[in-house]
């Protein structure tokens, strides 16, 4: 069997492997939005096993998953909630994605919904960024172990103190960005 | 990027005063580079009969978000013009009853707090020079602003068309936001 007929046998697209790999190796970690008044597009996306809601604008692609870990049934602190995304090859918001979900919130639940999946419930959501104060200018800003998070219901962001307590729901979320690169 | 395509850029008024545009997503509106008073801060009721009676608009929470979003880059617009920074700033954005909707900008947070609390204010103001002369509809088939697109004046554009996108707070004498005419 040559090498070329084991990759096919195993379904590895060697193409898109190699746009991955250049991808990776190109310094760039994203492309930038480079029109004004740019509106966002949020369609229902299925991409391999992973169904969901796709926003894209702002030079941001990514789906959202259509449940949030665990079902919504636990809480989970930052660091329990980043295993557990790790674990499954997945992530979660960054911080411009979460204002993006905040300021699209009702078009992404009403999609998210009609996807079968779950709104975003009153609840506050995790992203996968510190909060790293460039200065400190109040006793909160001494934590160490602070991260940015949004509410599901509010649509507002904030970061919470106590990344250690099970506080936070999360919903995965999958990054699109590499796949503008793949012909 | 050429700065007319920014997101965030300086604009000069036609009486030479310099804005930050702010253009993106949905939203197109100047922002006032120097806070209401001097950076004098009110409770939320007192900051909106303030606008009122100096004829200006305040920001929105939705605009209040993109002004998260491009915190930083807003921030070096306004020293360059030598402006105030972003601080803890009133929204004209209601929660609940005695709740409205803030934000903090050396923390590039949205969220809402207490009407009493004191913040600062910073006007905001349409783009007025760029009315298209393309037709919009809104939800209700109405010709609608060329701006939010919602409300179904479409010269809301000089009466501050900001109110509109949540129609809660509504300037006797303006058009009425999309909101506002569902509960109508």
């Amino acid at each position: 069997m040559t090498k070329e007929e084991i990759l096919e046998k195993a379904n590895f697209d060697i193409n898109k492997a190699k746009a991955m790999y250049e991808w990776l190796n190109s310094g760039e970690t994203a492309k930038e939005s480079t029109t004004t008044n740019q509106e966002a597009i949020i369609e229902v996306y299925h991409y391999g096993k992973f169904d969901g809601v796709r926003v894209q604008t702002l030079g941001e692609d990514f789906i959202i998953g259509l449940h949030d870990l665990d079902d919504g049934k636990s809480n989970f602190s930052y660091n329990d909630a980043m295993s557990s995304l790790k674990e499954h090859n997945m992530t979660t918001f960054n911080r411009k994605q979460s204002l993006l979900v905040c300021f699209y919130l009702d078009e992404i639940n009403d999609k998210l919904k009609e996807a079968g999946g779950e709104a975003f419930s009153d609840d506050w959501y995790t992203t996968n960024e510190l909060y790293i104060p460039k200065e400190k200018r109040s006793s909160a800003d001494y934590y160490p172990s602070n991260c940015w998070c949004f509410n599901g219901a509010k649509g507002c962001i904030y970061y919470y103190t106590q990344r250690c307590e099970p506080y936070f729901h999360c919903r995965p979320v999958m990054n699109l960005h590499f796949k503008n690169y793949i012909i | 990027m050429n700065e007319e395509t920014k997101p965030v850029s300086i604009y000069e008024m036609p009486d030479g005063k310099k804005m930050i545009r702010i253009r993106t997503l949905d939203e197109d509106f100047l922002l006032d580079p120097k806070h209401i008073d001097n950076g004098e801060t009110y409770s939320w009721e007192n900051a909106m009969e303030r606008l009122k009676e100096m004829g200006k608009d305040g920001f929105t929470k939705k605009q209040a978000l993109v002004i998260a979003t491009y915190h930083d880059e807003i921030n070096k617009v306004i020293k360059e013009v030598g402006g105030d920074e972003l601080g803890w700033e009133w929204t004209v954005s209601e929660y609940y009853p005695d709740y409205a909707w803030f934000y903090s900008s050396y923390r590039g947070t949205v969220d809402n707090y207490t009407k009493y609390t004191p913040y600062q204010l910073r006007a905001v103001y349409a783009v007025q020079n760029e009315v298209s002369e393309q037709n919009y509809t809104n939800s209700f088939g109405e010709s609608a602003c060329v701006n939010c697109r919602h409300c179904c004046n479409t010269i809301c554009l000089l009466k501050g068309f900001n109110q509109f996108h949540l129609g809660q707070y509504r300037r006797p004498g303006s058009c009425y936001g999309y909101k506002s005419k569902i509960v109508e």
